[in-house]
């Protein structure tokens, strides 16, 4: 069995050379504008008129034609340069107004008789009346987001029904909610600049306003304005999709396995890692020791500078039962993605220590000296930790796909530097209230984000000295 | 215009994924049991599928609407069709239709069964050829479905039921030959009782 993964894994070298050595830009919020649902519809408001402008058209008739062109203003605005009328036929727009309408009418849908005033006719002046074109509109809203461009009923017309009349018509109901929210996701999808954030339940959308890629939205989500997926830097968008296709193609158990459990080294019942720190007690034999290596404890920690050789792939010391072979693929592999998911664990479980630190502000507070903004210290340290590893999980990435070399090393050099900083926060974050040195946190939030930006700013740089 | 079935690419997405069309939970597992069991050659319905289903409690709109329709009808009525209304209850009527002179279906006899919504004219009514009186056409199963757009997605509240005798008429007097649509032995078993739990794509907008 693992023979067919050794097989499957050569490729990789293959996979390598197809991803561009392209620099992810680090997290910059000044590059985007969140704006919420009524603000999106002032930019579309501002577009209709812009349109409306240049091609002297009522800014209604406009929307239709921008609805048709999926709200591509320039593509709208060359069609209808080159053939007005067939981009009018086809957006269902009727210019010129309707033929006479008679005094009284036979609503073709009802059979009833009514007066003009109760029908509603588009310019191609079918008179309809108006409870009837409600039940039309209804049953358009209801089938779906096609409904911004419903035609009207007459079989065969191809005049389609502008937003006034839905709002007029609907009245204020769900019905008019539900146009107006499939409008702004049609102008909202339809905008190259602008993106719903990702988050689930989240109604804001961004603006992009310069070339970042590390988008964060209003309700604190940090995602990658291109590709959707969480922010990735130093990771490429091509390469997160390739990461991602490759831990899907893995086999379940291999990834639950090397993801979710190790052994202890001692006494070898299988562990499950729910906590944030890489410190590791066997809860059977008390044996302490390194999750991502599995070497005691004791060789670990700044006074000796052996835990954090464990960030950097050594070929020659692997005793795990994968690394038979050195210089095998699949090695290569679980070395990078056991620590991405070291680290994608530990940001979930940092960032279910937000609430705690609150509490332990609000203790902190409590105590002579310290007022809100003296206890916020835990709070940062908490937020720092979890950036931290949000960027050092997509480090693995980035690394798995970095080829050997100088820049490597250099990478490896700062990574290694982010990682212990974050390791040491990590842990002394979540000590309980008491033993908290204020001063000792800050200086390390501090060191951190120094050095995070030093690898970002190194990557950026092309990782030459 | 009438027009093919989507057909679901078998290579693209596996078995299970594959039956997506809006179903009820007992047709998934009718189908799963047929799934197990070794697959037997396709043989057209000779009568008409077994329909359970209650009629709708059509609104005085639309009661309205289908006595002037029926009215017309009598007055002015469509070549070729009949229309076999019970007074009590409107929701269902029943077409007998004749293979229009000079097509190749030219004095087959043919029964249409249309089931009216309670919404109806707004909503399409369902409408179905009763086995075994189903013409051999490109777009009609031999369930008795018939893909054509006007009853579903491009279905239009003033059409009515002249409308659709005639679109159906039309297609019939235009097909080159008697054939089945190539998924129809794979859509007989997928189907349910109502065509409009189908969803219809068009890629055919030939004939």
């Amino acid at each position: 069995m693992e023979d067919d993964e050794f097989e499957e894994d050569e490729g990789i070298q293959d996979e390598d050379e197809e991803i561009e050595e392209g620099v992810s830009p680090i997290v910059s919020a000044v590059e985007f504008q969140v704006i919420a649902p009524d603000q999106i519809r002032d930019k579309q408001e501002e577009i209709k008129a812009q349109v409306a402008d240049v091609l002297g058209l009522p800014p209604d008739l406009c929307q239709m034609l921008l609805i048709q062109f999926q709200w591509n203003k320039e593509l709208l605005l060359e069609k209808f340069m080159d053939n007005p009328e067939k981009v009018q036929a086809e957006a269902g727009v009727i210019v010129a107004p309707p033929p006479p309408l008679p005094a009284k009418f036979e609503c073709d849908i009802c059979c009833c008789e009514f007066r003009r005033a109760d029908g509603i006719a588009l310019n191609c002046g079918h008179l309809f009346c108006r409870e009837c074109v409600r039940g039309h509109l209804e049953n358009a809203v209801s089938q779906g987001p096609t409904c911004i461009s419903t035609p009207c009923p007459h079989s065969g017309c191809p005049a389609k029904y502008p937003e006034p009349i839905f709002a007029s018509v609907l009245g204020t109901g769900k019905f008019l909610e539900k146009y107006n929210e499939f409008l702004r996701h049609s102008f909202v999808e339809g905008s190259h600049d602008m993106k719903w954030c990702p988050a689930p339940g989240c109604s804001f959308a961004c603006i992009s306003t310069g070339g970042g890629t590390a988008c964060k939205c209003r309700c604190g989500h940090l995602f990658c304005f291109r590709c959707a997926a969480e922010a990735h830097a130093p990771a490429t968008c091509d390469m997160v999709e390739k990461w991602t296709m490759k831990c899907n193609d893995e086999r379940e158990d291999l990834t639950w396995i090397t993801g979710n459990t190790k052994q202890c080294p001692k006494c070898h019942i299988p562990i499950e890692k729910n906590q944030g720190c890489n410190h590791m007690t066997c809860s059977r034999c008390r044996h302490e020791f390194c999750w991502m290596c599995r070497g005691p404890w004791t060789e670990h920690g700044s006074e000796t500078g052996g835990y954090y050789k464990c960030n950097k792939y050594d070929p020659k010391k692997h005793d795990d039962p994968y690394a038979v072979d050195a210089k095998n693929q699949l090695t290569y592999y679980v070395h990078y993605f056991e620590r991405y998911t070291g680290h994608q664990q530990s940001q979930k479980f940092a960032s279910g220590q937000l609430k705690k630190a609150q509490e332990k502000m609000v203790e902190l507070q409590s105590r002579p000296g310290y007022d809100s903004q003296r206890a916020a210290f835990i709070l940062q340290a908490v937020e720092q930790v979890i950036e931290c590893r949000r960027v050092l999980k997509w480090t693995y990435v980035f690394g798995y796909y970095l080829k050997d070399g100088p820049e490597k090393n250099l990478f490896e050099f700062l990574q290694r530097d982010l990682e212990r900083t974050t390791e040491h926060l990590s842990e002394l974050s979540e000590a309980p209230v008491e033993q908290i040195d204020r001063m000792e946190l800050v200086n390390y939030s501090t060191a951190t984000r120094k050095f995070l930006h030093n690898l970002m700013v190194g990557i950026e740089n092309g990782l030459s000295r | 215009m009438p027009r093919g079935k989507k057909r679901t690419q078998p290579e693209e997405v596996p078995e299970r994924k594959r039956r997506t069309t809006r179903r009820t939970k007992r047709a998934i597992e009718e189908d799963e049991a047929e799934e197990e069991a070794p697959e037997e050659p396709f043989v057209p319905p000779t009568r008409p599928m077994v329909d359970h289903r209650p009629l709708p409690v059509l609104s005085p709109v639309a009661q309205r609407r289908l006595m002037k329709e029926l009215e017309s009808l009598v007055k002015n009525p469509v070549e070729f069709a009949t229309i076999d209304a019970k007074d009590d209850n409107l929701a269902r009527m029943i077409a007998n239709l004749t293979g229009p002179a000079g097509t190749i279906y030219a004095g087959e006899h043919f029964v249409l069964q249309f089931t009216f919504p309670a919404t109806y004219p707004i909503d399409s009514p369902e409408v179905v050829f009763l086995p075994p009186h189903v013409p051999m056409h490109k777009h009609i199963y031999s369930v008795g479905h018939i893909c054509l757009s006007s009853l579903y997605d491009q279905w239009s509240p003033t059409l009515g039921i002249r409308g659709v005798l005639l679109s159906i008429i039309s297609m019939l007097a235009s097909s080159p030959r008697k054939e089945r649509p190539a998924d129809d032995a794979d859509y007989a078993r997928e189907c349910t009782l109502n065509p409009k739990d189908t969803s219809w794509a068009f890629h055919d907008d030939r004939c």
